[in-house]
Order: C-alpha cells, then sequence, then structure tokens
C-alpha cells in the first residue's frame, strides 16, 4: 500500500479545517479533548474538520485534533471513521538477466501492477468548551 | 512446478494473512484485562454511563481481511487497555484488506446485565466471546 502510495505521491495525512462561524479564534494550546461519541454539553461549534490517510487511525486522528486546536477548539467530536478501498495500477520496472553466459546483459521491462488501497477518512466538528 | 511445490505452496499461503491493531488514547487506560470485552456496532443501544479509553481500529490483511478477525481485533485491543467494550463498532472491507474502528469504553456504573465486571477471572475463549453483531454465532 504504501509503496503504492510513495509512487503516487499520497503519503502523508491531507487535512482540512473549515469555521463554521464568522468569529475566529486563536489557535487553542492545551490539551484537546477528543469523543466519538458524545457532543460535549454546553460547548460551542466552531467548525468542520477532516483528514484522511491511506495509513491508520495514529496518524489520521492527531492530526484532525490539531485541525480543532487550529480553529481554535479544545474539544474534538469525531463523528465518522471510515475506510475506502480502491484499486490503483501502477508501473513497476523491473531487471531481469537477459544475456548469455558469454554475452551477460541486463534488460528491463515495466508492467502495470494493481494494488487495493484503503484510505481511512475521519471527520468531524471542532467545539470550544467553556472557553469565552 | 511439481504438484508438490503447489502443495507446499497452497499450504504455505492458508495462513497469509495478519491482523494489526491500534489506538489513540483519549482517556485513561487501565491494566489489560482478561474479561472479554463486548462488541456493540454503530447505533445498537448503550448504557448511559460510560467512560472513553481509546479508540481502536483494526486492519485484517490477506486470510484475515474479514470482519471475524477484525472485531476480534479491536476486542483484544480494547482489553489490553484494561476496558470492559468497544462501542460505535464500524468496519469497512476491501477485498484484500478489512478494517474496523470502534471506542474501546470502561463502563463506570458497573457492566451491563449479561456482561462480568472488569477484573473477573473470565477465561479468554472465543467459545466466552459475546458479539452484540448480526454474524455473532448465537450463544446457546
Amino acid at each position: 500500500m504504501a509503496l503504492g502510495c510513495a509512487a503516487m505521491g499520497c503519503l502523508g495525512v491531507h487535512s482540512v479545517a473549515m469555521p463554521t462561524t464568522a468569529s475566529r479564534h486563536r489557535p487553542f494550546r492545551g490539551r484537546v479533548t477528543v469523543s466519538l461519541t458524545r457532543d460535549p454539553p454546553g460547548g460551542a461549534e466552531v467548525g468542520v474538520v477532516e483528514a484522511s490517510s491511506v495509513t491508520t487511525i495514529d496518524e489520521v486522528i492527531p492530526e484532525l485534533v490539531e485541525r480543532v486546536a487550529q480553529l481554535g477548539g479544545n474539544y474534538a467530536r469525531i463523528d465518522r471513521i471510515v475506510t475506502r478501498y480502491e484499486w490503483v495500477s501502477q508501473p513497476v520496472t523491473q531487471s531481469y538477466q537477459c544475456g548469455t553466459f558469454r554475452f551477460p546483459n541486463y534488460c528491463t521491462r515495466t508492467y502495470m501492477q494493481q494494488h487495493e488501497v484503503a484510505t481511512l477518512r475521519a471527520t468531524g466538528r471542532a467545539f470550544r468548551v467553556g472557553l469565552p | 512446478m511439481s504438484r508438490a511445490r503447489i502443495a507446499l505452496a497452497l499450504l504455505a499461503c492458508a495462513g497469509c494473512g495478519s491482523t494489526s491493531t491500534y489506538h489513540v488514547l483519549t482517556g485513561a487506560p487501565g491494566r489489560p484485562t482478561r474479561v472479554d470485552p463486548r462488541v456493540y456496532l454503530e447505533g445498537a443501544s448503550l448504557p448511559a454511563d460510560y467512560a472513553e479509553v481509546a479508540i481502536v481500529q483494526a486492519v485484517g490483511r490477506g486470510t484475515h481481511a474479514d470482519l471475524e478477525h477484525v472485531v476480534e481485533g479491536v476486542r483484544a485491543e480494547a482489553a489490553a487497555l484494561g476496558c470492559d467494550a468497544v462501542i460505535a463498532t464500524h468496519a469497512d472491507s476491501g477485498q484484500t484488506q478489512s478494517s474496523a474502528t470502534g471506542v474501546a469504553v470502561r463502563w463506570t456504573a458497573g457492566p451491563p446485565p449479561g456482561q462480568a465486571p472488569t477484573g473477573a477471572a473470565v477465561p479468554w475463549t472465543p467459545q466466552g466471546a459475546t458479539v452484540v453483531a448480526p454474524w455473532a454465532t448465537p450463544q446457546p
């Protein structure tokens, strides 16, 4: 998976954060609470966030939390984590011996190889709880 | 390739699968427990009193790319974090990989009916596992 993605340049976590209110806040520097099941009581929603990657939750969730903090939120409410699978083709170049014992030679050939790539996507909302 | 080699290759490939588990802590984990954490699918009704401990994920590849292995993976990860259950469990499957994610939790007001309390010495056996899911084997 990572090999296939490295060739396509899609490694890394992609994320977006979008404020949903007119007011803007400074990035929050403290500890951000994370929940996948509960909205914060008394919290004010300040934006929506999304992070996706071909890796696993241990890279995607911290990125999502960072985006929440950038919006000034101190509570990350994750609404959904889904994994989508798709088949991608990539060229693979292979070297092989094509000469004889007396006249050794190396040849290369390129062929298309298919990989199933899993993309993990987490979406959620940023809240401010107990902050002015 | 001889028939013996083909048979050997097939035998070797019978075990061509792996399950990897991951977690991101969202609360304080406990000591690993031998209690079988219960697995609840997203949308299942839950006791109200629980504390989230971690987001857990299991990824199955090859012959492990099925619900059975990834659900068992999130359950094992939750047990390693001392949790009582995995809630909001969601699974996605491809052709060569499967993934399940959920929230590992601890009951804060005692376990719901039918589940042993954390720390009870319940043998870790597949027969003892309880899965609240459509694919679960009916308990005798």
